[in-house]
């Protein structure tokens, strides 16, 4: 059986083929990504595809990501490459499912969930009709990002707001990048051959766009630092992270901000970008930080807020035993780990900084000092694998019926 | 005699403290207010100064005390906008003292000014230039009490306190991370919704929440109100939403709700702030109910087995307003504060008289 996955990002379209043998062991048969979709910039969109062990990149005009899963659907077909069903990572999905079948009763709950998310909701819509328009009869289903925070307990999830207000909203805190932690706890867990049950891990999602932490006790989500949306928590590449929300009120009442400008500055001009004022590249900035009081600013907010939450964990899991970075810069960038890690003995984290800058990011790795209490791990996610497990288990479902009937 | 004022909205709190006492009372900041406190302080004659607690110094007063002229007069009016239903009672309690009593010193004690010195690591928000060029940064609140705080601590536990956090229990539970007396960072923000909730503020939350209420329809107006005056443990117990009914007397559904969720927040700042403090030598709690506070702070203390927080199993010695609560050879020091914010302002206020004179 093959599984097409879509994943989108909010200027991206990340997609992999799995393929499950019997036993159900997964194989990546082809996988690729379209890079700056939908944007307007001087360097041209592309999709660049991986299959059979060589690499092609296509350049080409990406309007949307509608249009971008046409151009892959097309290129799988050309191959010749068939698949069974197609799987979208979904990201909020508001408590109302894990995984379900894309059908028209459901299209209208993730219609009705687009204002949450409005700039990756409608995009992954594109997708789905982009594919049920080219494969009407191919099953679709959705895997929805938050589930695997739906065990945070209420204590952590709760805002204390007027009863009626959060009923009739639904806020409260739901988390993000579930599908990652998923992934990367089961991996963790396997490499270092740790039962999950008794166990308290600190994982850090620090993506190029969004970033994450949580805490996780007995392999379940206790905690988490972003919250209704994507907004809070972490200081991100161009979010904000937590703010005092009447400070948005004083802006907007006393400096006349509009709202929907106010709501795009802190999603898209605040976190890194906001603080230096040149980069939302935790690269660029780390480049400048000698020579840039604003880019030393943005570098040691970064590293202190994420070092504020996982001490939080820490005193939420009363201790600590491992300590995962994962996504793009969590593997990638090792001065950001250094300075993470560093002056963090009182919980028994020791890096070994040699380990620690050697680390290649392109695979799990070890890197506690031999004296450190705590584990520290770098763990390379794979959203769309998670989305591969559901989609195993949903089309088994479909078997077992299909079974039953006959 | 000293005549305080501190601001409580819908309520102004006022006190007459004379010979290390203070008669404290609580009155409606209406039409009525100026009459009622004359009436109750009784003989003007006898107060040698007046005090006000500023809630919220803005961004330019950064003195914990300050000696009012008319200059500062419009310094304070400019940090109304910051903290309005707070400061706007402020401003007009000492427009009216410093117009009935002229001839004796009035002096400004401002919450925010021990914060003002935070790192910029920790009192900048994470948004453009262009917005935190109109005074959006970290302020802080209840500086008074957690300088206050240090101070006991160290004549407490002498040489051995240098990395504190400091946990105001109360009304406006908050909490400080200390080093060697500067404050490092703080959970209230902006303005005191942010952090833990309060009686009636909603603490940390999504800031979407905002703009999602404002495109239903809502004021500005209504969602300040909404976040600062009908939140926090308000929105679970009701009318009697205080410190004291969240800790004492039997658990009840909201109260449980309440309490842990008090308490997990504490826990969290406790741990990040130890996280920023790269380790910690010394946790102090301040509150104005000691003994109703013993339970919850041992449950909390019970959760930083880990830190080594090892607490002595007696009660509160009788008569004191300071206790060592940290057992024998324990490796954290752990102490417990009665405060008294007006005791704290008679002393500074004091001090300042005795200094002017020759």
């Amino acid at each position: 059986m093959n599984i097409l996955i879509f994943n989108c990002g909010s200027s991206s379209l990340t997609f992999k083929v799995l393929s499950v043998d019997p036993m159900e062991n997964i194989r990546v048969v082809l996988s690729g990504k379209a890079h700056r979709v939908g944007v307007k910039g001087s360097k041209p969109s592309s999709i660049e595809y991986e299959h059979g062990g060589s690499r092609e990149s296509v350049e080409t005009p990406l309007d949307d990501h509608g249009q971008a899963a046409v151009l892959v659907l097309d290129k799988l077909g050309e191959i010749g490459i068939k698949f069974d069903c197609i799987g979208h990572r979904w990201v909020h999905a508001a408590g109302y499912f894990q995984t379900a079948w894309v059908d028209a009763a459901l299209l209208l709950r993730l219609k009705a969930l687009v204002p949450i998310l409005p700039v990756h909701h409608p995009a992954i819509l594109r997708v789905i009709y982009a594919c049920r328009k080219a494969l009407p009869k191919l099953p679709e289903y959705v895997t929805a990002d938050g589930a695997f925070h739906s065990t945070i307990p209420a204590c952590a999830s709760t805002y204390l707001l007027p009863k009626g207000l959060v009923k009739k909203y639904g806020f409260r805190k739901h988390g993000f990048h579930g599908l990652s932690y998923r992934y990367v706890v089961r991996k963790t867990a396997e490499t270092l051959g740790m039962p999950l049950s008794g166990s308290r891990i600190v994982a850090c999602h620090l993506g190029t766009g969004g970033s994450s932490a949580v805490a996780v006790k007995n392999g379940e989500s206790v905690d988490t630092s972003m919250g209704y949306t994507a907004l809070s928590g972490l200081v991100m590449s161009t979010r904000s992270g937590d703010i005092d929300p009447i400070l948005t009120l004083y802006l907007m009442a006393v400096f006349g901000y509009h709202p929907d400008d106010l709501m795009d500055m802190l999603n898209k001009k605040s976190g890194l970008l906001g603080i230096s004022g040149f980069s939302s590249d935790i690269r660029d900035i780390i480049q400048r930080v000698g020579d840039d009081p604003q880019a030393k600013l943005a570098f040691e907010m970064y590293v202190y807020r994420l070092k504020k939450y996982i001490g939080s964990y820490v005193a939420v899991l009363g201790g600590l035993d491992v300590l995962v970075f994962t996504d793009d810069i969590g593997v990638h960038n090792w001065l950001v780990r250094e300075r993470v890690c560093a002056g963090m003995d009182w919980c028994g984290v020791r890096l070994d900084t040699q380990a620690n800058q050697r680390a290649s990011g392109d695979e799990i790795a070890r890197l506690d000092a031999p004296d450190s209490k705590v584990k520290v791990l770098i763990v390379p996610t794979e959203e769309e694998l998670v989305i591969g497990w559901e989609g195993i288990a949903l089309m088994k479902g479909k078997q077992d019926a299909a079974s039953l009937r006959s | 005699m000293l005549l305080l004022f501190d601001p409580e909205p819908p309520y102004l709190r006022w006190c007459v403290f004379e010979e290390g006492a203070a008669r404290s009372s609580r009155c409606l900041f209406g039409a009525e207010w100026f009459r009622t406190v004359r009436k109750g302080a009784g003989n003007l004659g006898r107060v040698k100064g007046v005090g006000y607690l500023l809630r919220h110094g803005g961004d330019r007063i950064k003195e914990p005390v300050l000696r009012l002229t008319p200059q500062t007069l419009d310094e304070v009016k400019d940090t109304i906008r910051f903290l309005p239903e707070f400061n706007d009672i402020t401003c007009k309690v000492l427009d009216r003292w410093t117009q009935e009593l002229p001839g004796i010193p009035h002096f400004l004690f401002c919450d925010t000014a021990f914060f003002s010195g935070l790192p910029d690591v920790a009192g900048t928000y994470a948004v453009p230039e262009e917005l935190r060029e109109t005074g959006v940064r970290r302020y802080g609140s209840y500086g008074l009490v957690h300088q206050w705080a240090w101070e006991k601590a160290c004549s407490m536990f002498g040489g051995n306190v240098g990395k504190m956090v400091s946990v105001y229990l109360g009304d406006h539970t908050n909490i400080a991370a200390l080093r060697d007396g500067k404050s490092l960072d703080t959970t209230i923000g902006f303005t005191p919704v942010e952090g833990i909730p309060s009686r009636t503020g909603c603490g940390d939350i999504d800031a979407t929440i905002v703009f999602e209420l404002h495109s239903s329809g809502m004021s500005f107006r209504e969602i300040n109100e909404l976040l600062s005056w009908e939140s926090g443990f308000k929105a679970l117990l009701g009318r009697r939403c205080g410190y004291r009914d969240l800790v004492c007397g039997p658990a009840g559904v909201g109260k449980t709700e309440g309490r842990d969720i008090l308490i997990y927040d504490v826990l969290k700042y406790i741990g990040a702030f130890t996280a920023l403090l790269e380790g910690l030598d010394t946790l102090a709690f301040i509150t104005r109910h000691p003994e109703e506070s013993l339970g919850l702070i041992r449950e909390i203390c019970g959760r930083f087995d880990f830190l080594g927080v090892r607490l002595s199993p007696d009660g509160l010695a009788a008569g004191g307003d300071a206790w060592n609560l940290s057992d024998h050879g324990a490796r954290m020091n752990v102490s417990l504060f009665e405060s008294d914010i007006w005791k704290i302002m008679a002393q500074l206020t004091e001090s300042m008289i005795e200094e002017k004179q020759p």
